[in-house]
């Protein structure tokens, strides 16, 4: 079996044309950006058309043209919506509700799949994990330690 | 044999993907792939019942290729699509 790996440029917008067309698409996650829920290359989300979107929701925006964010939904005013990647300290996207292509509906963590509508352990994760954004930083370092053993970047230079 | 109903041939990003239309969830972590040659197949017989043989004489007047590896090549293509469920 081999590893096919294509540019979010040129898969993304065929992926929201399947959603769109009423399908769910399930893609590997990339990067560290939804940290510590979701982990690169190990867990999967999985997509789906969005009627509503509510803070909380983890969306899949077009944020610029061909340029694809996908985190977590902080903030919702005036007109515009506020995503953070859960593993992001600082940083923030802000766009309109039209830039919104797709939702996620499911995330397969360590191969257990979470039906973010209903699961318990996904809704109370979302209700502390952004609650926690004061010691953000120090927790995802810890779970980089831990889990990575990676430490912090300037310690190395000791 | 024909393919099973239901399945698409459909490129995406310059790579040639087997869909499952009617599956509610298209599950990229996991696609099956066709080369060039095996999607030329794949378009030849998408709607027809075929055999070995016919898709041996397809390759011979689309390539240049002998025979003898083209029907290797056929038992080979024939048995991953078996494998992978796409054939009936």
């Amino acid at each position: 079996m081999n590893k096919l790996s294509v540019d979010n440029k040129v898969f993304l917008p065929q992926l929201v044309q399947l959603v769109n067309e009423g399908h769910l698409a399930t893609i590997i996650a990339k990067g560290n950006s939804m940290r510590p829920f979701v982990e690169d290359g190990r867990d999967k989300l999985i997509f789906g058309q969005y009627d509503e979107i509510r803070v909380g929701d983890v969306v899949l925006a077009e944020v610029t043209e061909g340029h694809f964010v996908c985190h977590r939904v902080e903030k919702m005013e005036k007109g515009l919506i506020t995503t953070r990647g859960d593993g992001n300290v600082t940083g923030t996207e802000i766009f309109e509700a039209s830039n919104v292509r797709a939702k996620v509906v499911k995330i397969v963590r360590k191969d257990r799949t979470y039906d973010l509508a209903t699961s318990k352990i996904w809704k109370c994760y979302s209700l502390i994990w952004p609650k926690l954004y004061p010691v953000r930083r120090y927790l995802l370092a810890i779970y980089r330690l831990l889990w990575h053993h990676q430490l912090p970047q300037r310690w190395s230079n000791r | 044999m024909k393919i099973k109903k239901g399945f698409e041939l459909k490129k995406v990003c310059g790579e040639n993907i087997i869909i499952a239309h009617g599956v509610e969830n298209i599950d990229f972590t996991k696609v099956i792939t066709l080369n060039e040659s095996a999607a030329f197949l794949w378009e030849k017989v998408i709607d027809n019942d075929f055999t070995e043989d016919s898709l041996v004489h397809f390759l011979l007047d689309e390539y240049e290729v002998d025979q003898t590896q083209a029907a290797d090549d056929v038992k080979q293509l024939v048995s991953s699509w078996k494998e992978s469920g796409l054939v009936e």
